[in-house]
């Protein structure tokens, strides 16, 4: 009896945990996919089964579809390694003794407080054709008045400084904890061994930042397809879709276009390239990573 | 062949004083130890010949060379540290490789140099495996491997054992002392224990607050300590430490009138005797009260009470005396220690 009131208790605790992530993560991610092959219900018309027509309509009949992937991909593989690259380059600085060491810290740690759709703001500022400080710069050498946002060229580019200048100072805090636990004393026994100090970067504490590296980048790739407030306050996608990604695709299609099934099908899409991610990355890397 | 001569060394922190104007020599592979309680300045004393801290003052010559100025790697050494620092990553043989990669060395003599080195060291069986798969001994021996393979003659070790239990500790004494030997490496080596120190020595540092207490071979230092501090620091137990004071027939031991050295002053000087000098003597001798007995199987150790000091007796086999019991102590003139009370200073006879 006695147990059975325990047993209650512990449900009745883990209730609201369990409610919520049911109702907002776990439900809507099957509805969606249930979704996914129906019809958008309209009017009087109520929503059909039309089986797989949304995805055949994706890569077949969707020019946009294809247009938001490659540039979703281009994103990635730009913003995430030129991130993890910076984040780490800047750990290392700060991790030397070097002058108003604190100082440097909170500067690179900064963008990370800020809200997204802030920092957006503020590059939005910066790219301002004209007037803006990137283009008094460029005059300042001569060089003609460019409309970073507003060009096809330019678009999806400016984007992705915002992406790597917001990103980079949050990952370097991991990776700075990450040095600050590597004992000093290994540096010490490579330097009698002869390793200089970029030798013992790559060969001691690479190699031991690797875990590090793993969790930054899932972390960071997940973010490149799930993070869209920045192009929604920069340039709604524009122009002609240059700086699309897909989950402001998939934002328009529902909320704008209304058309839920077809945004149903692109969320299963997301949620499979994100799947496909995480998994890929942890079986490929986890084999030939140190962990402590 | 290196010979290590350190001259006036210091080493300052801003305001404190590490290492004090330390001077001493290491002999041609001979194995000299850096003894001292922590904090005496031992470590840093190691890590400024290592060139891991850069000396205020003085000199370090290795062979004659002034080499106070040199990185770590153009000194031509190589450590053992207290914690190992093995590569985590990187498996046994890796670790033991590792200077020899960086140096640049072909394969073939990496390959002849680690199999050696791991031949000497037993370590075999185990150079596909991490460093977190060995147990704390392996780990050592790795460590020490890694300081053979570089084939330098001056090898420092930073407390090496203090991370091992004690019957392993024993082992691995004997077994460093050996490999020091056959190599014929000169060896600087840094502990806190007095028992590591008089058992693998050449020759002692004892450093108290960044200073020389003393140098010497083990025996001399054992023998003849030229100080309270080295009279207390080594042996177990430690020498007894008897204050004196004027008498009317020459020094007593304070607050009482047992007279220890006749015709001589006692007064501000501290009279020193090993715990095996002291005997008991039948009848005679100086008085002195049993205070406790600690049998220890081969021999016993007795506390005993002189006036207001203490010292101790060791007797050999077991002793059945109840606390309380006078008896009478004998010690021969050649086994009594003086020291002047204010300096701590070793009085010589007369």
């Amino acid at each position: 009896m006695d147990r059975r009131i325990q047993a209650v208790y512990g449900w009745l605790l883990a209730l609201p945990a369990c409610v919520l992530l049911a109702a907002f993560t776990h439900w809507p991610a099957v509805a969606s996919l249930i979704d996914s092959f129906w019809s958008t219900p309209r009017g009087r018309r109520p929503a059909q089964f039309v089986g797989f027509e949304h995805y055949r309509r994706m890569l077949a009949d969707d020019p946009i579809f294809l247009q938001v992937v490659w540039n979703n991909f281009l994103y990635a593989l730009v913003t995430v390694p030129a991130a993890i690259g910076l984040a780490l380059l800047m750990a290392l600085l700060v991790n030397e003794r070097i002058r108003a060491r604190g100082l440097v810290r909170l500067a690179y740690f900064t963008p990370t407080v800020l809200p997204m759709v802030a920092a957006a703001n503020i590059w939005l500022f910066f790219y301002t054709p004209g007037y803006g400080l990137l283009n008094q710069i460029l005059s300042a050498f001569g060089l003609p008045d460019t409309n970073f946002l507003g060009s096809r060229d330019t678009a999806l580019w400016s984007v992705m400084v915002v992406t790597i200048w917001k990103e980079a100072g949050f990952f370097m805090i991991f990776y700075l904890a990450a040095l600050q636990a590597i004992p000093p004393v290994l540096e010490e026994a490579a330097r009698l061994e002869g390793a200089s100090h970029l030798v013992y970067l790559r060969r001691v504490a690479l190699p031991l930042l690797m875990p590090t590296t793993l969790f930054v980048l899932v972390n960071a790739l997940i973010g490149a397809f799930r993070v869209v407030d920045h192009v929604v306050a920069m340039t709604q996608g524009g122009p002609d879709n240059a700086s699309a990604l897909l989950l402001f695709y998939i934002y328009e299609t529902a909320f704008r276009f209304w058309d839920t099934g077809y945004a149903s099908a692109l969320t299963v899409v997301l949620l499979l390239v994100l799947g496909g991610i995480s998994i890929a990355q942890v079986r490929l890397l986890d084999r030939r990573i140190h962990y402590r | 062949m290196p010979e290590v001569r350190i001259e006036r060394l210091a080493k300052r922190f801003g305001a404190t004083v590490a290492v004090d104007e330390v001077s001493f020599t290491v002999e041609d592979g001979s194995l000299a130890v850096l003894l001292g309680p922590s904090g005496c300045g031992k470590s840093t004393t190691l890590r400024l010949v290592a060139g891991l801290e850069t000396a205020s003052s003085g000199r370090i010559l290795v062979d004659g060379k002034d080499v106070t100025a040199l990185p770590p790697p153009a000194r031509g050494l190589a450590m053992v540290f207290q914690s190992y620092a093995l590569f985590p990553h990187l498996d046994v043989a890796r670790n033991i490789t590792f200077g020899l990669e960086v140096r640049r060395v072909p394969k073939a003599e990496r390959q002849r140099r680690l199999a050696a080195a791991a031949a000497l060291l037993g370590l075999e069986g185990l150079l596909a495996r991490k460093p977190a798969q060995l147990s704390g001994g392996q780990q050592q021996r790795v460590a020490l491997a890694r300081a053979i393979v570089a084939e330098a003659r001056l090898c420092l070790m930073d407390e090496p054992l203090s991370n091992l239990d004690a019957k392993l500790r024993q082992e691995m004494r004997k077994e460093i002392r050996e490999l020091q030997r056959r190599l014929g490496m000169t060896m600087l080596y840094v502990t806190h224990d007095q028992v590591e120190a008089m058992t693998m020595a050449d020759r002692i540092v004892l450093l108290k607050d960044g200073r020389v207490e003393q140098v010497g071979t083990p025996a001399e230092l054992y023998g003849r300590p030229a100080t309270l501090f080295a009279a207390s620091f080594l042996g177990t137990p430690p020498m007894s430490l008897l204050a004196l004071e004027d008498g009317p027939e020459g020094a007593v031991v304070a607050g009482s009138s047992t007279c220890v050295l006749p015709g001589r002053p006692g007064r501000g000087r501290v009279l020193g005797l090993r715990p095996e000098a002291v005997r008991l003597a039948d009848g005679d001798g100086h008085r002195a009260v049993v205070e406790g007995v600690e049998f220890l199987g081969a021999d016993s150790h007795l506390t005993c009470r002189i006036g207001s000091e203490r010292l101790l007796v060791r007797a050999s086999g077991l002793v059945d005396l109840a606390p309380g019991t006078e008896i009478g102590l004998d010690w021969p003139a050649g086994a009594v220690h003086l020291f002047d009370a204010g300096s701590g200073r070793r009085i010589e006879a007369g």
